[in-house]
């Protein structure tokens, strides 16, 4: 206990603490026992925990949230055994550019694993969120996006399906590395909304390369109401989905290249994340959903309205990285709190992120969903359900929320393309 | 009053439907796991803004008050089973009250899209005031790296403004809010019975080349061509003298067909297409003269008076050949923009043929092209009203006539130009988290004539939206086919839709 308190107290100088040290402390001794698991926490006692929550979340519980103290599943529970054993593999073999692109000493791209199992540099931690997806594909088939009034009432939903491959440092499904001839590429995406009818089939098809500086995206919108499909620009990052407090850029946490973004490494810290552990059993693969992909009010009540899930939150290891944006920019910057290894989830770990304005005040929490673990193949990924995006300006808020995410369907990455985006229209 | 029957009609379906939606905020309906159900009903009227329509002069002797007085009951059923199958069909009712209540306007059909009786592939059953059918009816097949779509469909290629450059391959039904809709070609486009297959090529011997694809299609008889107005209709476009007797010679029982190519080089994707189809529009060929079968045998007419003849004409639609392409490019900092190319080359457009005594047609190279850019743009703070950014379209589009123009004739015999030159500027301006949309498009024929389009469209919660929408040409240049031909059509519309 003496050994974390001392590390702890490091960490939150900023200073890192060796992996070897880093075990993960409990809510009771970072509290000095004030606090203990299962407890309640909202803004009558928030102040208790302030300094392990990030300026979003506390702001939130400001705002009516309230937190369950919770603990994480073991972390052979969150991502399969094969990127770990890759992550082990090839443990130091990373080089790194100065936009944050990951090669090996002889020029060719990475070929699997978490690049940097101790970062020591912003772009480190960064490049972990880039080439550190722990599957080869990743699925969403009904998803909801649901806008939540300054009331806390859900006044639109939309319902769309999402769907991610991989095309390089491929760890699970033929082909493994990469296909070939699409060596310059990170992933693909497909996504189409279901519902409503006027915005069905309204679809986007974009390409990540794997130096996404070198290369923009190259991004297609599929227009029903036209039946024809558009050239995307990349100035889109910054505009909302659908009309909602999330932009192109902030879907699953970062999500637009990361050489628009100087960004600085703060330090290494706990802060409170959702816990991968819900209540329930452990082998439950969705514990807070229901089949419709919404919430299961069975399991989760709200505060605020329909805007504050009340789930377990955990102490995580996190690396705090602050973006500033290179040219003109809706945000002033962002916060962004990514896993530290070895404690890493399969995709989108962005564990909390705090936007703010131009006038450099708070503007937007991230808080990502999570709880449970999927079991396929003898393998374990822990499960995202999506996120909210709080605008804590004007109350308003947005929720993407999927019954489950589909890990290592093995789809075909080749068929990603404009002739599938039809296909998803109408 | 009949069409007032099927109109009640759909909105008791509508209500049943509404009735037995699921009690949570949500659209579309899940009947399954594999069978969906989405859909709306909807009302839409559009005012007069204008004066009388000149080629309706000598039917009515007041200006309409109403352009369109519709409604609309439309749904989307998809089942799909698995991952390469989907069966898509919709369906829509509609009924047209423009008649009933104008009474400046006499009845007139409104449902002029026809066909025999016996041809079955329309799927449709209408009367003057209304009309029920299938409007398309596809199912889509995967296998491996290829897709097919097999049914009655829309087929579009092509990514400009308003404007058809390689979206050539099905006709559009002008008859009834011409080409007026917000949506443009949507809700117009005339879907035909076509086989379209697509087929992603997996090549690693072109390193520079990605995402090939090639694509085609064909259409074994299903051929339509462009649906007008008929007379008496608020947008009828055409006043033919009246010793004209034009027989419609259609295609039906023809083949279309078609390829594309396309794929990314670099960060450019493009598209080389062709097209064989019959002209949209019809030309129309002298064949013959006839005693006026009203006025009867021309016993007492001196020589050289043609006027107690009818003159016999074919109203054809040639058959064309449309060579295209497509190109577009995404800018990054600090331009942000998308830059689209689009164009096609017709070697064989059939004209008017100038100096002839009589209606003939000729053969024309045409060329028509387009370049737009693109660019989503932060006008307002997002802290106004909730505000995205706003998209601005910059679209240019030349038409070139190859040769000599004074060889050829436009409609109703007008003089054709070597160029024509369009200027379309759009800009939508989403406020309140979309649920507001500003939209205005403007295009600026450089002869001087104009179409203002401004769209005002308000959505509540999931199922409601209101539109609010203009349409105002003009200009000096009121040659047929150009803006301010088209004085008499400005037209203010209100929309309500509820959708499911």
């Amino acid at each position: 206990m003496m050994v974390a308190l001392v590390c702890t107290a490091f960490l939150l100088a900023g200073s890192m603490c060796a992996q070897a040290q880093d075990t993960v402390p409990t809510v009771e001794q970072l509290t000095g026992g004030k606090v203990k698991l299962g407890d309640v926490i909202d803004k009558t006692n928030v102040d208790l925990v302030k300094e392990h929550l990030s300026v979003g979340t506390y702001e939130c519980v400001q705002r009516g949230m309230k937190l369950i103290m919770g603990e994480h599943l073991p972390l052979d529970k969150l991502i399969p055994a094969y990127f770990r054993e890759a992550t082990e593999k090839n443990k130091g073999k990373a080089t790194i550019d100065e936009n944050g692109t990951v090669y090996l000493a002889d020029g060719s791209i990475w070929p699997g694993g978490l690049p940097f199992s101790e970062p020591k540099t912003a772009l480190e931690v960064m490049a972990n969120l880039k080439y550190g997806q722990a599957a080869d594909d990743v699925g969403f088939s009904k998803q909801w996006l649901s806008f939540v009034n300054e009331e806390g009432k859900i006044y639109k939903t939309f319902q769309q399906y999402v769907t991610y491959v991989l095309m390089s440092h491929r760890l699970s499904c033929d082909p493994l590395g990469a296909y070939p001839g699409c060596e310059k590429e990170n992933f693909r995406r497909i996504q189409s909304f279901r519902s409503p009818q006027d915005m069905k089939g309204l679809g986007q098809f974009s390409i990540r390369y794997y130096d996404d500086t070198k290369m923009i995206d190259t991004g297609f919108a599929y227009l029903p109401a036209f039946k024809r499909s558009l050239r995307v620009s990349s100035n889109t990052w910054q505009d909302n989905i659908g009309g909602a407090d999330i932009l192109y850029c902030d879907a699953a946490g970062v999500n637009d290249p990361f050489s628009y973004w100087d960004y600085k490494l703060i330090g290494k810290k706990y802060i409170f994340t959702t816990a991968t552990k819900a209540p329930g059993s452990e082998n439950d693969s969705s514990p807070y959903s229901n089949a419709e992909g919404h919430f299961d009010t069975k399991s989760v009540t709200f505060d605020g309205g329909d805007k504050f899930p009340r789930v377990h939150w955990a102490l995580t290891p996190v690396f705090v990285v602050e973006g500033t944006p290179r040219g003109e920019h809706v945000y002033g910057k962002r916060v962004i709190y990514v896993p530290a290894p070895p404690f890493w989830i399969p995709w989108f770990q962005t564990l909390a992120m705090d936007i703010y304005d131009q006038q450099m005040k708070i503007y937007k929490a991230f808080i990502p969903w999570l709880g449970g673990t999927l079991s396929k193949d003898g393998q374990n990924y822990a499960q995202w359900y999506g996120f909210d995006m709080y605008d804590l300006q004007t109350g308003h808020s947005s929720r993407i929320f999927a019954e489950s995410a589909a890990y290592n369907s093995c789809a075909n990455g080749r068929n990603y393309s404009l002739q599938m985006l039809l296909e998803g229209g109408k | 009053m009949r069409g007032i029957y099927p109109f009640v009609a759909a909105f008791l379906v509508i209500g049943i439907v509404m009735l037995a939606r699921p009690a949570e905020n949500r659209a579309e309906i899940q009947l399954s796991d594999t069978l969906s159900l989405s859909g709306y009903v909807r009302y839409e009227l559009g005012l007069h803004a204008a004066e009388q329509n000149p080629n309706n002069a000598a039917l009515y002797d007041d200006n309409n008050d109403i352009n369109l007085a519709r409604s609309f009951f439309q749904t989307e059923i998809t089942y799909k089973p698995s991952s390469v199958f989907k069966l898509f069909a919709n369906v829509r009712f509609s009924a047209d009250q423009t008649a009933q209540w104008d009474g400046d306007i006499d009845d007139y059909n409104a449902y002029p899209v026809d066909v025999p009786d016996d041809d079955w592939t329309m799927m449709k059953v209408s009367e003057d005031e209304w009309r029920a059918e299938v409007w398309e009816l596809y199912g889509d097949i995967r296998h491996g790296n290829a897709w097919f779509r097999i049914g009655r469909q829309q087929i579009v290629w092509g990514e400009m403004i308003g404007a058809r450059i390689l979206d050539a391959i099905n006709p559009i039904d002008q008859s009834w809010n011409f080409l007026f809709e917000p949506e443009e070609f949507e809700n117009i486009r005339i879907p035909q019975w076509s086989i379209r297959g697509s087929y992603n090529i997996q090549q690693n011997l072109l390193s520079w080349l990605s995402d090939l694809n090639v694509e085609g299609f064909v259409t074994p008889g299903d051929v339509l061509s462009n649906q007008r107005a008929e007379s008496g209709a608020p947008f009828n476009l055409m006043a033919f003298p009246p010793f004209f007797r034009i027989d419609e010679q259609d295609n039906r029982g023809s083949t279309e067909y078609g390829g594309r190519i396309g794929g990314l080089i670099g960060q450019v994707y493009g598209t080389l297409n062709y097209i064989h189809s019959y002209n949209d529009d019809f030309s129309l060929d002298f064949t013959g003269l006839t005693p006026d079968p009203i006025l009867g045998v021309p016993l007492r007419a001196s020589a050289g008076d043609m006027t107690r003849y009818a003159m016999l004409l074919d109203a054809e639609h040639k058959a064309i050949d449309l060579y295209g392409m497509s190109l577009n490019y995404a800018f990054g900092e600090p331009f942000n923009a998308v830059m689209t190319f689009e164009g096609a080359w017709v070697p064989n457009q059939p004209y008017g043929k100038a100096g002839s005594a009589q209606p003939e047609i000729e053969d024309q190279g045409t060329l028509n092209y387009a370049v737009r850019f693109d660019r989503p743009t932060q006008v307002v703070p997002k802290s106004f009203y909730a505000a995205s950014f706003m998209t601005i379209q910059l679209q240019f589009k030349q038409t070139v006539v190859e040769g000599d123009e004074d060889d050829i004739l436009g409609p109703n015999n007008s003089r054709i130009d070597k160029t024509v030159n369009n200027i379309t500027l759009q800009l939508k301006q989403p406020l309140l988290h979309n649920d507001l949309n500003l939209t205005f498009q403007t295009v600026y024929d450089t002869d001087s004539a104009y179409m203002i389009k401004p769209w005002v469209q308000y959505k509540r919660g999931d199922h409601w939206y209101f539109d609010v929408f203009g349409v105002f040409l003009g200009g000096s240049e009121d040659r047929p086919g150009r803006f301010g031909s088209l004085y008499w059509a400005d037209t203010v519309y209100g929309r309500v839709t509820y959708q499911f």
